[in-house]
């Protein structure tokens, strides 16, 4: 019942954040049906701006004015990245059809991640521990849950992915902004014609997703490792967390994030060998898109001749 | 087959070049200098080009200088192939010194049996890397020795009689420790209570430390690298497994030692070389390279140099790959920077290790010079 | 450059213009997007690595490349069925998906999964993380186990078999079968009005795309003699299909050209210098760039969907004067 509880928690914390990442994707692909392979990379960027604040910042500031900041300026640098990204590289092929956009988006990840290796050539970075009050250390305090520690600010992941998510959804349902967004994901065209400036609510849906990913980055740079490739993984389980949950789908996307989060540790929890984790994720994925392609929450839409 | 004849052309331009008419002895060097094993192999160089200036210093060998041709193998198994063939084919170099790893090492085993030139890896410790193959060499402990020592350490000097072994999948270093540590420390009388493994490149360890201090194993081994080796000291601390760790020769550098926080102190390793031992071949080693390089040396850099000396030791011997492999089979009781080398029919060296157990020095952490142990 | 590393390039080369022909029936003539190739890549490289380590006899000498060559080829094709028969129902970016996910599985699996060590390692596990080598088995076994990868890696012998296989499936694209796969690349909804059965040629261009793959993973081992599930990642699914998009996707020749054009590259950036930068350090970054600038300038690749260039049939038909007639 021990191990349940810890791999329980486990699961739900870094679901919390795979559903963060996941509302990035899946409001991308609501708009103009483009998989952002690159959107992982907007959370790698994220983690590196947040650590650059750090690094930055005087080195007596009190953690609790540095972590909120520090959330911030990632979120803001993962909102720059996103709208450069979507300006330079995704607007031009808008038009180009599916294969295009999709191998831009892979172009834009492998560019990303190489232009990341040249900071500290590629060696990971992590917040130092070794002063107590640092935030390093902070982070790294650790309380133990049913026999195993787990980070204290692995907590706070929760909360962070829930208000973001209760804000994004009140955009999406309740603002103008939010409406002109539905439309455009329904029909680009009709929206355009209804005086819709197409552009600018692709562009604004690109730094909301990039907000979202640049926020995730900061919350795990804190305790974990920061390194070029950070992203790959967590991208791919969050993009696979947006397509069960159903992509296009706000709650399905938390959903997603959260199932896959805690299949992957009740995966170790079933003694499997730790190294078949990552296959969980992957797993889910096929066994969703045999049994319900559209994902849980996802709308059904059917091919019309 | 068509390939085989021009490496035998080639040994044979090799036997009339190199016995001293040219006036230069080349000496091929396969080492990563891109990669991630970046760090290691320019320390292995900066050892291995220090011995060399010396040497050629005092005159050469035989009245030659030695030439090192130097190729980046970038950590790759088949770059490595691929740097020693023109090595040893093409160059025409006497002997090949490096790769560094264990992986990398056996890969080149039987190109190296069939173009006949001799392999010395400074760091590979591996057990396979000279088994049955007269012309592969390594100039450190093999890991059998080094498991060895480790699990004998543990249990008569720490008096620690359960372990738990965490191993990095993609390195036949780890496995290789591992199967000694496991075999030698059952052997003394302790008990092997949990296994775990871990990929390289992984941040995270929280499940596999779980499961070990669950075991309520007495004492870790890791017999791992950077960086997964001070995220799991770390980590250790933080799922609440208190037992002090151990670890092997790959923990032997400043970015365990003095990155891996707090948690590392009173941990153990097993090192090849420190820069504490008063014998008069360490102290005047790390004054030279303290002179050359303006920074202290570590293992791979005594390493490097020691492979040199080797190299040389077998010259006098001749200076065709042939001779330079009799010659370094013939290597007995030589005084090397990392104690006293015979090399065996097999390849291996014997030689002894050193137990560095880690301390504080001020504010930083240091392995600080516990025993000698001889083979 | 070495003549060493340029004989190893050119043979890598010659593997990954199998992958890119291979890659092209799936993706290229059917419309499919495949991102899992490597994971076939990698499942032929280990039956016929798995194959020559337990099922090696020193008397049928050469016969035993057949043996794992046809190994690898049964293998792909067992996983290909495996993975064909969920992705007929799936499209588009579904499809990319799970064939990607289909790819990292079979990678993280390979990570994992150990072996008996057979004849060769006795009483050992082989495969895992750090792969199976020819290599690392006592030097007194050699003759048991020759080493033929002098000369079914070799050149010569490479390159004819991608020759063949062109050929072959050029001559596939242009009869019936082709032809049915390339109709339901274009409309899949006017195919099956047109009497297609869908589902079994799409079936049929997993199993002949995989197949070949699985071979070119053969012929890889028997180079490498080394092979580790690290190589066979997404990067290497993405590189072969960036060469059949660089070539044009629907090309054979096309894809031949892209596979040659990219294998080449890095090879000759490693030893270019510009103003003291060693251009070899920045080739993912230059990749990456080319990526992107390529879809976005020339996304039918240097070929198109033919045969021949545009440019060169254009030319050619434009040499015909009008009073020649039709």
């Amino acid at each position: 019942m021990d191990n349940f509880i810890f791999f329980l928690t486990s699961g739900l914390c870094i679901g919390a954040v795979y559903a963060l990442i996941a509302l990035g994707y899946t409001l991308v692909y609501g708009i103009i049906k483009l998989i952002n392979f690159a959107h992982g990379e907007f959370y790698m960027v994220g983690a590196y701006a947040g650590f650059g604040i750090y690094l930055v910042l005087p080195s007596g500031t009190p953690a609790i004015f540095a972590i909120p900041l520090i959330i911030i300026s990632s979120g803001i640098a993962g909102i720059i990245i996103a709208v450069l990204t979507e300006q330079i590289a995704y607007k031009p092929i808008r038009k180009s059809g599916r294969l295009a956009a999709l191998l831009t988006a892979i172009g834009v990840s492998f560019l990303l991640q190489n232009l990341a290796s040249f900071i500290n050539k590629a060696n990971p970075l992590q917040y130092s521990s070794d002063k107590v009050g640092s935030i390093g250390e902070i982070c790294q305090r650790s309380v133990s849950i049913g026999g195993g520690g787990i980070k204290i600010i692995q907590f706070v992941y929760i909360p962070v992915t829930l208000a973001l998510t209760l804000i994004l959804w009140y955009i999406v349902m309740k603002t103008n902004f939010g409406r002109a967004m539905r439309a455009v994901s329904q029909d680009p065209d009709a929206a355009a014609l209804m005086g819709i400036n197409i552009d600018s609510v692709i562009r604004k849906t690109f730094l909301l997703g990039g907000l979202m990913a640049g926020i995730a980055g900061a919350l795990i740079g804190f305790h974990s490792v920061i390194e070029p490739m950070m992203g790959f993984m967590p991208g791919l389980k969050a993009f696979i967390a947006a397509v069960v949950g159903g992509i296009g789908s706000i709650p399905g996307a938390v959903l997603g994030g959260l199932i896959i989060g805690i299949v992957e540790n009740m995966v170790l929890f079933c003694n499997v060998p730790s190294g078949y984790k990552d296959v969980a994720a992957f797993v889910v994925l096929i066994l969703v898109l045999l049994v319900r392609p559209q994902g849980i929450l996802g709308r059904n839409t059917r091919e019309k001749v | 087959m068509k390939s085989l004849k021009f490496p035998f052309a080639a040994l044979l331009f090799a036997g009339i070049c190199h016995s001293g008419i040219c006036g230069e002895i080349k000496v091929g060097v396969n080492l990563p200098l891109s990669g991630n094993l970046t760090s290691y192999g320019k320390a292995t160089l900066d050892g291995i080009k220090l011995k060399a200036e010396e040497i050629n210093a005092a005159g050469g060998v035989n009245g030659s200088k030695l030439v090192l041709i130097i190729e980046d193998n970038k950590g790759d198994q088949t770059e490595t192939r691929n740097a020693y063939k023109k090595l040893a084919g093409s160059d025409k170099v006497v002997a090949v010194l490096g790769p560094i790893t264990s992986t990398n090492a056996i890969a080149v085993r039987r190109d190296a049996a069939e173009i006949k030139v001799p392999v010395i890896s400074p760091t590979a410790t591996n057990d396979k890397v000279t088994l049955k193959n007269p012309y592969m060499f390594k100039a450190c402990f093999s890991d059998s020795f080094q498991g060895k020592i480790a699990a004998n350490y543990a249990i008569k000097d720490k008096g620690l009689k359960t372990a738990a072994i965490l191993i990095d999948m993609n390195s036949d270093y780890s496995k290789g420790l591992c199967e000694s540590f496991k075999k030698a420390f059952e052997t003394a009388g302790g008990k092997v209570v949990a296994q775990e493994s871990y990929q390289q490149k992984d941040t995270e360890f929280g499940a596999q430390l779980k499961k070990i201090k669950e075991s309520n194993a007495q004492t870790l081994f890791v017999p791992g690298y950077p960086p997964e080796v001070q995220l799991i000291i770390k980590q250790a601390k933080v799922i609440g497994y208190d037992s002090r760790l151990c670890g092997a020769d790959g923990w032997d550098n400043e970015a365990v030692i003095n990155g891996s926080g707090p948690n590392v102190e009173g941990c153990f390793i097993v090192g090849a070389f420190s820069r504490e031992d008063q014998r008069p071949a360490v102290q005047n080693f790390v004054s030279s390279f303290d002179k050359m390089y303006k920074t202290k040396p570590g293992t791979f850099e005594a390493l490097g140099y020691d492979t040199v000396s080797m190299l040389i030791e077998a010259l006098k011997k001749g200076s065709t790959p042939e001779a330079v492999k009799d010659g370094l089979h013939a290597i007995k009781d030589f005084e090397a920077v990392t104690g006293k080398i015979s090399v065996t029919s097999e390849g291996d060296v014997e030689k002894n290790a050193v137990i560095l157990e880690i301390g504080k020095d001020g504010g930083k952490f240091v392995g600080k010079y516990k025993a000698t142990v001889n083979p | 450059m070495s003549w060493y590393e340029l004989h190893s390039a050119l043979g890598n080369i010659g593997i990954f213009a199998i992958l890119a022909l291979s890659l092209n029936v799936i993706c290229g003539m059917t419309g499919l997007l495949q991102l899992g190739q490597a994971g076939f890549f990698a499942i032929g490289a280990y039956a016929a690595g798995l194959t020559s380590i337990y099922l090696t006899f020193p008397e049928l000498g050469v016969l035993n490349f057949a043996i794992s060559a046809a190994a690898a080829i049964i293998a792909a094709g067992i996983f290909s069925i495996i993975l064909g028969i969920p992705c007929l129902r799936l499209k588009g970016d579904y499809l990319a998906i799970t064939t990607l996910g289909f790819g990292e599985i079979t990678r993280l699996v390979l990570v994992n999964l150990q072996f008996p060590g057979g004849k060769m390692y006795p009483g050992e596990k082989i495969g895992g993380a750090t792969g199976i080598k020819f290599t690392e088995f006592p030097g007194d076994l050699w003759p048991a186990y020759p080493n033929y990868s002098a000369e079914f890696a070799s050149l010569w012998f490479t390159w004819m078999l991608v020759i063949i296989t062109c050929i072959l499936l050029i001559n596939i694209k242009k009869s019936s079968f082709g032809r049915a796969m390339m109709c339901i690349r274009e409309d899949e909804i006017a195919a099956q009005a047109m009497g297609i059965n869908i589902s079994k040629y799409k079936m049929m261009a997993f199993l002949l795309s995989a197949c070949i793959a699985g071979f070119a993973g053969a012929l890889f081992f028997h180079k490498e003699l080394a092979i580790a599930p690290g190589k066979f990642n997404l990067i290497c699914s993405i590189e072969i299909l960036l060469m059949i998009v660089l070539g044009g996707l629907g090309s054979f020749s096309g894809a031949l050209t892209g596979a040659v054009v990219l294998g080449i590259t890095p090879y000759i950036l490693r030893h270019v210098e510009i103003c003291g930068y060693r251009l070899g350090e920045y080739q993912q970054l230059m990749y990456a760039v080319l990526l992107i600038i390529l879809i976005r300038l020339a996304p039918n690749g240097i070929f198109g969907m033919n045969e021949i260039p545009r440019w060169w049939k254009s030319s050619v038909i434009s040499r015909r004067s009008p009073a020649d007639g039709k």
